[in-house]
C-alpha cells in the first residue's frame, strides 16, 4: 500500500514532468511552426518589381557610336565573348558588332533571341544582317537594361527561378558537395552528424559541415549565424517542419533562390539566377562547368572565395568542386581538364547599372504609388518598362556636374545645384532627369520636388495669349515703365533686366530680348486671367493669383512641370502627359497596364508656329544667342530663359528638332547663385544637347501662313495670312536701328560675362 | 482606357492551381517517412496546424488590357485607301508600319497601337502612321483620340494631299460616330 503511494507519486511527479516539458518543447516547435510558414510562404515569393531601360532599336541610318553601343550592351548585361554562342554575348571587332539578343517579354508579346551582325562604320548604322547570312534585317529590338528594383526596404536583388529552370549539372553538382542525401533524409542527416564529428576530432578542428541542404535554408531563413547548440537544435527542428510542410524539390528550389552569393555594394546577391548575372553577365542556363563551380564553391564563403577580393582562393575552391564533380562522374577527365584550365577573368567585370539611375527611379516610383499599394508594387515581381534613354542619361549626368564645377570657378557662385529633364519633342517621353549634380546620389530630388519661380519661363504664355487675340509678330509693344500698386497698397515698378526702357518694340523682338516692361504692358492689355488660361491649358497646374507679378513669373513650378508646359509648345500646340512608364506586366508577362500616347490639340497650329518662330529668334537674335557656341546656328533651335530676382534661379527651356530640354541651377539655400539663365542653365542645355548630336528644328508650317518683312531693315517674319502689315503699318526704320544697337550691347555684355 | 489597377489589390490571395498537387506531396511524404517523436508533438498539440499553405507564387494579378486579343475590327467604312508616301517607302520605321497596317487588317488594332508607336519613337514627325494610329483608334472605338490624332498627322501632313483628304475623312467619320454631326459636316463640305 505505502509502496504503491510512493511510486504513484513517482509517477504522477514523472508524468507531470512529461506533460509540463511537453507542453513546453510543444509551444516552441509551434512558435517555429508559425515562423517557418510565415516566411516561407510569405518572403520567399515576395518578388521585387524590375525596373528596365527603353529598348535600343537599331536600324541603318541610326547614329551611334561604337563605344557608346558597348556601353549600352554593357548595362543591358551583355558579356563580350570571342565565341559569340549564346544569348547575351556580343564581339567587337573593329566597327563591327556580332550578338545574340535575349528573349524579352514585351507588352506586344515574346521577341525571340536574333544573332545579328551590322557595322557602325563611321558613326552610323550600316546594313543588318543575319550572322552568317546575307538576310538584311530592317530593325532589331535589343533587350531593354534592368535598371532597378523596388523591393520593400531590403537592399536584395533576386531572379527567381523555378526548379525547370535549374541546370541539371548545377543541381547534381550542389547535392554532390552540399548534401549527397538530400533526397534521402528528413531534413537532418543523423549519419552525417556522426561522420562530421568524427573528422572534426580526428582533425581537431571543424573540417567537415553537416547541414543538410534543408538545414542550411532553415539557417539562412530564420536565425543569426551564430553557433550555439540552441541555434543547432532551433535549426535541425525547422529543417524537420520544413521537410514536414514541402516537397523535395520545393526545398531545392527555395534553396537556390535564397543561397547568399555575394555582395554588389549596398545590395546583397542572393540565389543563383541574381549571382550568374552578377559574375558572368549570362543567364545560368548558359553557364558552364567551371563557372558552375565557382558558384557552388561559394556556397562555403561568399566574401573569403570572392573571385574578384580572393581569386587565388577561389580557384583553389572551384579546383575541389571540380574533383567532386569527376568523381561523381558529372565531368569526365578531358572536360575536367578543360574545366581546370578556364581561368576566372571572365568573373571579374562586375555588372554595371543596377539602381545606377535613382532620381528617375524616384520619378517612376511617385508615378506607380499613385496607383498601386506599396506591397503590391514591392512584392509582386511587378515588370515596369520605362522610357529612361540611358545615352542620353550619360550625358545629362556627366555634362550638368561637369559644367556647374565651370562655372563656379567664377567668384561669387558657389554651392551651385541643378536639375534637368530632357523628354522625346514630340511623344512626351521622359528620355532622362538628373534631381542634383552627384547623379548615384539619392536624395531630395529637385526636378520632381524643387519648386522655384520660373521666371521669364512663363513669357511665352503671355505673348501666345497677344498671338491668339489677333496681335502679329511685328504688334508694336510699349516697353516703358510702370507702376502698379499690389495688394496692400505697395506699389510695384517693375524693370528691364538692363534696368533700360526701350520705347516702342515689334512683339517678336520684346520676347526675343526677354523685356519684363513691354511683356507687362502687353499682358495688362490682354488681360493676366487670359494669360493664366492660356498658362493652364499649356499644362500649369495649381491655382494662380491673378497679379501683375504672374506676368514676370513669380509662379514657383518644378522643372518637371515646366517641362510639361513646354512640351506642348514642343509638340505643335498638342498637350500630352509626360510619361516615364511605358507598360506595367506582372511576373507572369500579363500587361496590367499600358501608358500609350494620348495627344490634345489646345491652341491652332498657326499661333503655336508663330510663336515657335519668335522662341527661335529668342536663340538667334535674344537673350539665348550664346547657345551657338554649342550647336550652329543653322539648327534653327527654339529656347526661353529665365532669370529671377537677384540671380537666384537660373533657368533655360528649349527644344531641337528630336528632343525638349528644361535645365534649372541655383542654390539650395535660395540664396543668390550669381548667374542668369543665359549664364548657368543654357551652358548646360547647350553641353548637353551638343552631346547629344541633336536634330535641327524644322517647325512644320500650317496653311495660311504668309511671310513679309517688317520694313526694309528687319528679316523675314511668318503672319497668319490677311494680317501681314501693309506697308503704312510698318514700324519706322529708326525705331528698329536703334533696336539693332541696343541688341549689340546686350550680346556683348553677355559675351563679356561669359568670357 | 481607364480601369483600376486598385483592383488587383488583393493578388496575394488569390487561389493558385498549384496549390493541390503541392499539399499532396506534403500528405504523400508524410505518409511514406514518418517523421520523427519529436514532430509527433506537434501533432499531438496542434493537429490542426499540420499541414498548410504551400509554397504559392505571387497571386497572378487580373489581366486587364489584352492586346493580343483581337478586338472586331471598325474601320472607317469610306476610309480613302491610304498610299504610302514616299517618307513611308523610305523611313526606317517602315517595317513597323507595315506590321501595324497588317496588325490592323487582321482586327488587332491593340497590336498595330504599339506598333505605331514603336514606329513613331523613331520617325516622330510622319504623318503617315499618325494617321495610321488614329484608324487604330477607331478600330477600338475611341473616336476621341481618332480626332487628336488625325489632328496631330493633319499638323505635320504638309503638302501631302492624299494624306489630308484621308485624314478629313476618318475626321468626318469620328465626329459622326461621337454625334458631332455639325463637324462632321463642316467637313463634308
Amino acid at each position: 500500500m505505502k509502496m504503491t503511494k510512493t511510486r504513484l507519486a513517482l509517477i504522477s511527479a514523472i508524468a507531470a514532468t512529461l506533460v509540463l516539458l511537453t507542453l513546453f518543447s510543444s509551444l516552441h516547435v509551434l512558435r517555429l511552426d508559425k515562423m517557418i510558414k510565415g516566411k516561407f510562404d510569405g518572403k520567399l515569393w515576395s518578388l521585387p518589381a524590375e525596373v528596365y531601360a527603353r529598348p535600343l532599336e537599331l536600324y541603318p541610318g541610326l547614329g551611334l557610336d561604337p563605344q557608346t553601343l558597348e556601353d549600352e550592351l554593357e548595362l543591358a548585361g551583355y558579356r563580350q565573348d570571342s565565341q559569340v554562342a549564346a544569348a547575351g554575348a556580343y564581339r567587337r571587332n573593329g566597327d563591327t558588332f556580332d550578338l545574340v539578343t535575349r528573349d524579352f517579354q514585351y507588352p506586344s508579346g515574346l521577341e525571340q533571341s536574333e544573332r545579328v551582325t551590322f557595322s557602325l562604320a563611321g558613326g552610323t548604322v550600316r546594313e543588318i544582317t543575319r550572322t552568317g547570312t546575307t538576310t538584311p534585317l530592317p530593325l532589331i529590338r535589343i533587350d531593354p537594361a534592368r535598371i532597378g528594383s523596388f523591393h520593400a526596404l531590403e537592399h536584395e536583388g533576386r531572379i527567381l527561378l523555378n526548379r525547370s529552370e535549374l541546370p541539371e549539372l548545377l543541381v547534381k553538382t550542389l547535392l554532390a558537395v552540399e548534401d549527397q542525401n538530400f533526397y534521402a533524409h528528413h531534413g537532418i542527416a543523423v549519419r552525417s552528424i556522426f561522420r562530421a564529428l568524427f573528422a572534426n576530432i580526428r582533425a581537431g578542428a571543424t573540417v567537415q559541415g553537416a547541414s543538410t541542404l534543408t538545414q542550411q535554408l532553415a539557417k539562412n531563413f530564420f536565425l543569426s549565424n551564430e553557433r550555439t547548440l540552441l541555434r543547432k537544435s532551433n535549426e535541425a527542428i525547422m529543417a524537420l517542419l520544413l521537410e514536414v510542410h514541402y516537397g523535395k524539390d520545393d526545398i531545392l528550389v527555395a534553396y537556390a533562390n535564397e543561397i547568399f552569393l555575394g555582395q554588389d555594394g549596398g545590395r546583397a546577391v542572393h540565389g543563383f539566377g541574381l549571382a550568374s548575372r552578377f559574375y558572368f553577365r549570362r543567364d545560368l542556363a548558359d553557364l558552364t562547368a567551371d563557372q558552375i563551380a565557382m558558384l557552388v564553391g561559394m556556397i562555403k564563403g561568399p566574401s573569403a572565395y570572392d573571385p574578384r577580393k580572393n581569386p587565388a582562393d577561389c580557384l583553389k575552391r572551384r579546383a575541389v568542386v571540380l574533383t567532386v564533380m569527376r568523381e561523381q562522374g558529372l565531368l569526365n577527365e578531358s572536360q575536367f581538364q578543360q574545366a581546370m584550365n578556364e581561368p576566372l577573368d571572365k568573373a571579374t567585370q562586375i555588372m554595371k547599372g543596377f539602381n545606377r539611375f535613382p532620381a528617375f527611379l524616384d520619378l517612376v516610383h511617385q508615378q506607380l504609388t499613385k496607383e498601386y499599394r506599396e506591397e503590391d508594387l514591392n512584392g509582386n515581381g511587378l515588370k515596369i518598362l520605362t522610357t529612361l534613354d540611358p545615352q542620353v542619361q550619360w550625358q545629362v549626368e556627366k555634362h550638368l556636374d561637369r559644367t556647374l564645377s565651370a562655372l563656379e570657378q567664377h567668384a561669387g557662385r558657389q554651392q551651385l545645384e541643378g536639375a534637368v529633364v530632357i523628354t522625346n519633342r514630340e511623344n512626351g517621353e521622359i528620355l532622362a532627369l538628373a534631381g542634383g549634380r552627384k547623379p548615384y546620389a539619392a536624395g531630395f530630388n529637385r526636378a520632381t520636388h524643387a519648386k522655384r519661380p520660373i521666371g521669364s519661363l512663363i513669357k511665352p504664355a503671355v505673348y501666345l495669349t497677344a498671338l491668339s487675340q489677333g496681335y502679329t509678330l511685328m504688334s508694336p509693344v510699349q516697353d516703358k515703365a510702370v507702376s502698379l500698386k499690389e495688394q496692400g497698397g505697395e506699389t510695384w515698378r517693375p524693370q528691364n533686366y538692363d534696368q533700360k526702357e526701350h520705347g516702342q518694340v515689334p512683339l517678336y523682338l520684346a520676347l526675343a530680348h526677354s523685356y519684363n516692361l513691354a511683356t507687362i504692358n502687353l499682358g495688362l492689355e490682354i488681360g493676366i486671367d487670359k494669360v493664366i488660361a492660356t498658362a493652364k491649358s499649356l499644362g500649369l497646374t495649381g491655382d494662380v493669383a491673378a497679379y501683375p507679378s504672374f506676368l514676370l513669373g513669380t509662379a514657383e513650378m518644378t522643372p518637371l512641370e515646366v517641362s510639361q508646359m513646354y512640351q506642348t509648345l514642343a509638340s505643335g500646340g498638342f498637350f500630352q502627359p509626360q510619361r516615364c512608364i511605358s507598360s506595367v506586366m506582372g511576373a507572369d508577362h500579363t500587361l496590367l497596364k499600358r501608358y500609350g500616347l494620348s495627344v490634345e490639340q489646345r491652341f491652332p497650329p498657326e499661333q503655336i508656329f508663330l510663336l515657335n518662330t519668335a522662341l527661335q529668334h529668342v536663340v538667334s537674335e535674344g537673350t539665348a544667342h550664346a547657345l551657338s557656341r554649342y550647336i550652329p546656328a543653322s539648327h534653327t533651335l527654339a529656347g526661353k530663359t529665365g532669370t529671377t530676382n537677384d540671380l537666384r534661379d537660373s533657368w533655360f527651356a528649349g527644344f531641337t528638332g528630336d528632343r525638349l530640354a528644361v535645365v534649372w541651377i541655383g542654390r539650395d539655400d535660395n540664396q543668390p547663385a550669381g548667374i542668369t539663365g543665359a549664364t548657368g542653365a543654357l551652358p548646360v542645355w547647350g553641353e548637353i544637347m551638343r552631346a547629344l548630336h541633336p536634330q535641327p528644328l524644322e517647325l512644320t508650317e500650317p496653311s495660311g501662313i504668309q511671310w513679309a518683312r517688317g520694313n526694309a531693315d528687319s528679316v523675314s517674319l511668318p503672319f497668319i495670312a490677311g494680317t501681314e502689315p501693309a506697308p503704312d503699318q510698318l514700324l519706322p526704320p529708326m525705331d528698329m536701328q536703334t533696336i539693332k544697337k541696343e541688341t549689340n550691347g546686350i550680346f556683348n555684355s553677355i559675351r563679356r560675362w561669359l568670357e | 482606357m481607364e480601369f483600376s489597377t486598385r483592383s488587383a489589390a488583393g493578388w496575394n490571395n488569390r487561389s493558385h492551381p498549384r496549390r493541390d498537387p503541392a499539399k499532396m506531396n506534403g500528405l504523400v511524404s508524410l505518409i511514406r517517412r514518418p517523421p520523427l517523436p519529436l514532430l509527433l508533438l506537434v501533432f499531438l498539440v496542434l493537429p490542426s496546424c499540420a499541414i498548410q499553405h504551400p509554397i504559392q507564387r505571387p497571386g497572378t494579378p487580373v489581366p486587364i488590357e489584352r492586346p493580343d486579343v483581337p478586338v472586331p475590327i471598325e474601320r472607317p467604312e469610306a476610309s480613302v485607301p491610304i498610299q504610302p508616301s514616299p517618307s513611308v517607302q523610305s523611313g526606317p520605321a517602315r517595317s513597323l508600319y507595315a506590321k501595324a497596317n497588317e496588325a490592323l487588317a487582321s482586327g488587332q488594332p491593340g497590336q498595330a497601337e504599339m506598333l505605331l508607336e514603336r514606329a513613331l519613337r523613331i520617325e516622330p514627325r510622319n504623318a503617315q502612321y499618325w494617321h495610321l494610329l488614329a484608324q487604330s483608334k477607331y478600330a477600338q472605338g475611341d473616336f476621341g483620340q481618332t480626332v487628336q490624332f488625325c489632328r496631330k498627322s493633319e499638323s505635320l501632313a504638309g503638302n501631302n494631299s492624299k494624306l489630308h483628304q484621308a485624314n478629313r475623312s476618318l475626321l468626318q467619320q469620328a465626329y459622326s460616330k461621337q454625334g458631332d454631326t455639325e463637324q462632321a459636316e463642316k467637313l463634308s463640305q
